[in-house]
């Protein structure tokens, strides 16, 4: 059964992706008249400046990150395409775009920085695209440590406003450059310091959204609150599928005082593992911690000598300066044996952490890559490591395949997977990309783990959000969702509902 | 492509596939290095770690005029779609101020990667009515904005080249400049028949024309009997300096920003002392293009008395007033509302704003800013013994 809920899932979302919505960029020229009166009328409402259907926007809003759709883009294939974009500048702008939208039965995609990686902001069934960009407003209650921030601000604006004024939100994804607030929402992201801070679910104090029929909600910003069940949670992670995220409270915290750096070598990931575990399990915080595997040690550090064939572990404490002092003397006595690698490590890290450009170098090699990131709770961890590298590995054309630990929790930890392959003759990149992302989804499942840590479910982990939840959990999110969005004009087929 | 050192995990892990796989993944990387993929289609693939530095792609806040989202035009525009008005112009909207050079890991220039597109498209005759028109007054006038105001010849040793913003809009600090220098110890010449240093052609893509006017310009100072040429707008010292070099254009003269000048002269200046509040602008130009990101700081720090404040984006990370690039030129608008995000920026340390370049001023004074040219705050604070 459970196999042929998730063969339909296959079907419905790849089959239907790649042989029906699959539009050549030069056909859709003759399209353009048919969105004349839905123009108009978005003009009337919003004016000239904030709508578009010229083709070249609605081509730029026909995908997101997702790696398998930077391929198609090179053919000159668009996986989708929105027949209008909005550029929304106020709350009130994205009520009258949702009012409309609901009242015509037009589906609506919330667009961010565009760096989801599994399609989420993907217009599949067409409709308005609301690029949440030019609302990017920002205020700090400095004596309530929170901040105030509309949906569509830049990551790294937001933390270097923050840090001039004394302040860091502690959230530091890898696409903080390019990621926005109400995108790191919507997924229910998290950054490099989470060890420290918590996931953006952690952050969020109050949250305001836009749902249909055209209504806001606004949940305010309190310390805690017994309220019935947290609404707040139902938004954080839905990627769309209810309403649009305008604005939020985050729970801020004082620039850190002090900052130690500490690296160590040991011979296998599993040691590692065990001694952070017993870190975390004992209390201590660190904002950092990540556990490269031996390629990745490799990539990160082939410079130095002492972690060749080796498992780095790399730590930034930071905060009270006191506190710092005696985190750091826990983690030292917690890697006692191993090799020292010193700040250096670190520091390399810290440089480059945000270099992006495998994709640019190999995609137009015909190199496909991607990562997946997945957690654990500790007793199987180590397991789930090897076995998810052996399902990739044993994928016909897969050349690398590696993973870093990267967030932990006293009860388990995130692997962050990396596949890069080329697909074997007869095969389709897409056919490849599909494979690989189904062993490693397979096995994770086998092994008691969760198919998502932080990048999201998208469309591309559609197919096997039903087996992660279960049939009831699964059908209660689209219970939810047909409640709350009963045209189901929300980005629809994200998440599958 | 990488170095080797930063490669090795990647050939390690080819090295442990199967045969045939090893073959093809090598033959896909030599291929690759032979073929380089396109600078374009690099930008194109990246997913815009450069955006939240882009005053377009914060301030428009579209995917198309984003950094890679114009990357993404461009690569388009050369594989899928037809070049018309409406296809191109993103590629227009940019303020060519290099914020994007300084987060990319490949250093690219979005402006400068555009360029052979523009050009391409400029030859075969399309382009944005404006862009025609601003290159059509250079080429007839050899000034951007039609025909110039006209202007007195004074004789001296040193050029002051004052470029097309000055002489449109700001003929005052022409003379606040010209008397600065002169008192300390300068003499300055200055010529009627300035001709523009053709920046606008060379960024909207306009390239015989760029050519032509920057070797009549070149030709036209050449003739010159001056010690070296002092210029008010960092975009034209950037042009002279850098870009002609690139043509192979020579100018036989030094040329300099004013405040490097200033700089030069510094020890000849006394200031009076001010309790003035100031925050600096740095122009792009200025801080990125000719590499002086400290020069304002440096000089304004001698000043006694003077409270000097930097905004969240100062130095490398400057921020563009939005009229760079020629901008203003294409879409005033958008322009103006990047003016201005960063005055919002800049009140919020002081509300007095000291810059070195006419076109940030023209800028952030449009967006109702209260700004002085470094040139001219010396003139006002400097101590004279007459």
């Amino acid at each position: 059964m459970i196999r042929l809920v998730q063969i339909m899932y296959f079907l419905k979302n790849y089959y239907f992706i790649m042989l029906v919505m699959i539009i050549q960029i030069k056909e859709i020229f003759a399209e353009r008249k048919k969105y004349e009166q839905l123009y108009d009328d978005l003009v009337k409402l919003l004016g000239i400046r904030k709508v578009s259907n010229k083709l070249i926007d609605r081509i730029m809003y026909s995908r997101d990150y997702w790696p398998i759709a930077l391929h198609w883009f090179m053919r000159g294939v668009v996986p989708a395409i929105p027949d209008i974009v909005v550029w929304p500048e106020s709350t009130e702008d994205v009520v009258k775009v949702v009012k409309y939208a609901y009242e015509k039965e037009i589906p609506i995609v919330a667009y961010g920085g565009g760096s989801g990686v599994l399609g989420g902001a993907m217009p599949e069934k067409g409709g308005i695209v609301i690029d949440l960009k030019r609302m990017r407003r920002i205020k700090i209650y400095p004596r309530d440590l929170l901040v105030e921030v509309e949906s569509g601000t830049y990551g790294m604006i937001l933390e270097n406003y923050l840090n001039k004024h004394g302040f860091t939100l502690g959230h530091i994804p890898q696409s903080l450059y390019t990621s926005t607030v109400g995108g790191w929402v919507s997924t229910k992201a998290i950054g490099q310091f989470s060890t420290k801070y918590g996931g953006i679910e952690d952050m969020v104090a109050g949250i305001e959204v836009v749902v249909p029929p055209g209504e806001v909600v606004v949940l305010k910003p309190h310390p805690r609150t017994s309220t019935g069940p947290d609404l707040r949670h139902l938004f954080i992670g839905s990627e769309g599928i209810f309403g649009i995220i305008t604005r939020v409270f985050l729970r801020i915290w004082r620039y850190p005082e002090k900052r130690v750096f500490l690296s160590y070598a040991t011979d296998t990931i599993e040691e590692a593992l065990e001694r952070v575990r017993t870190i975390v399990q004992s209390g201590v915080k660190p904002a950092v911690v990540r556990i490269f595997d031996k390629i990745e040690t490799k990539k990160w550090f082939y410079w130095i000598k002492q972690a060749k064939n080796k498992v780095a572990t790399i730590f930034v404490i930071e905060g009270n300066s006191k506190i710092v002092d005696a985190e750091a003397e826990i983690v030292k006595e917690a890697f006692k044996g191993t090799i020292f690698l010193g700040e250096k490590p670190v520091k390399h890290w810290l440089k480059y952490r945000f270099v992006v450009k495998e994709v640019s170098e190999f995609a137009p090699l015909g190199f496909v890559f991607d990562t997946i990131e997945v957690a654990i709770n500790w007793s199987n961890a180590t397991k789930l490591y090897y076995e998810v590298i052996k399902a990739m590995r044993n994928v016909e054309g897969t050349l690398l395949a590696s993973a870093h630990a990267s967030h932990f929790y006293p009860q388990g930890v995130c692997f962050y997977f990396t596949f890069g392959g080329i697909p074997p003759k007869g095969m389709t990149k897409f056919g490849y990309y599909a494979k690989v992302w189904e062993a490693a989804m397979k096995t994770t499942l086998k092994l008691g783990g969760t198919i998502s840590h932080h990048h999201g479910i998208g469309r591309m982990r559609a197919p096997w959000l039903p087996l992660e939840l279960g049939k009831m959990g699964y059908e209660i999110l689209r219970k939810v969702k047909h409640a709350i969005d009963e045209k189901r004009i929300m980005n629809p087929g994200n998440l599958g509902v | 492509m990488c170095d080797m050192g930063k490669m090795s995990w990647i050939l390690e892990a080819i090295k442990k596939a199967k045969f045939k796989m090893k073959i093809e993944a090598i033959i896909r990387i030599i291929a690759g290095k032979i073929a380089k993929p396109s600078d374009i289609i690099k930008c194109a693939l990246c997913p815009n770690m450069c955006v939240f530095a882009c005053p377009v792609g914060v301030v428009d806040g579209k995917e198309t005029t984003s950094p890679a989202g114009k990357a993404k035009v461009a690569f388009l525009l050369e594989k899928y779609i037809e070049a018309t008005p409406e296809t191109i112009e993103p590629i227009y909207i940019c303020c060519a101020c290099n914020a994007c050079q300084v987060w990319c890991p490949f250093e690219f220039s979005v402006a400068e990667i555009l360029l052979p597109i523009k050009q391409r498209l400029y030859e075969e005759g399309i382009y944005l009515k404006k862009v025609k028109e601003i290159v059509d007054n250079l080429e007839k006038y050899h000034f951007v904005f039609g025909e110039p105001p006209k202007r007195q010849d004074k004789e001296g040793e040193v050029l002051l080249f004052r470029g097309c913003v000055v002489s449109q809009y700001y003929s005052q600090l022409e003379e606040t400049a010209m008397n600065l220098l002169e008192t300390i110890g300068l003499k300055i010449k200055v010529i009627s028949d300035e001709k523009c240093c053709g920046y606008p052609a060379y960024i909207f893509g306009a390239n015989s024309s760029f050519k032509r006017i920057a070797k009549e310009t070149a030709r036209q100072l050449n003739e010159l009997d001056v010690k070296y040429i002092v210029m008010l707008c960092p975009t034209c010292a950037y042009t002279l300096r850098n870009i002609y070099a690139k043509y192979g254009i020579k100018i036989k003269h030094n040329i300099y920003h004013i405040s490097e000048v200033i700089k030069m002269h510094l020890n000849k200046i006394n200031f009076n002392e001010t309790n003035m509040e100031i925050v600096i602008h740095d122009p792009c130009a200025l801080a990125r293009h000719l590499g002086n990101s400290d020069i304002l700081y440096e000089l304004l720090s001698k000043i006694p008395g003077l409270k000097i404040k930097k905004p969240m984006r100062s130095g490398k990370e400057t921020f563009c007033c939005g009229f760079g690039g020629g901008l203003a030129l294409i879409n005033y608008g958008l322009a103006i509302k990047i003016a201005k995000e960063r005055l919002k920026e800049l009140l919020e340390e002081a509300k007095t704003i000291i810059t070195a370049c006419p076109a940030c001023k023209r800028a952030l004074e449009s967006a109702g800013g209260t700004v002085y040219d470094i040139t001219e705050f010396f003139h006002m604070l400097i101590k004279r013994t007459d």
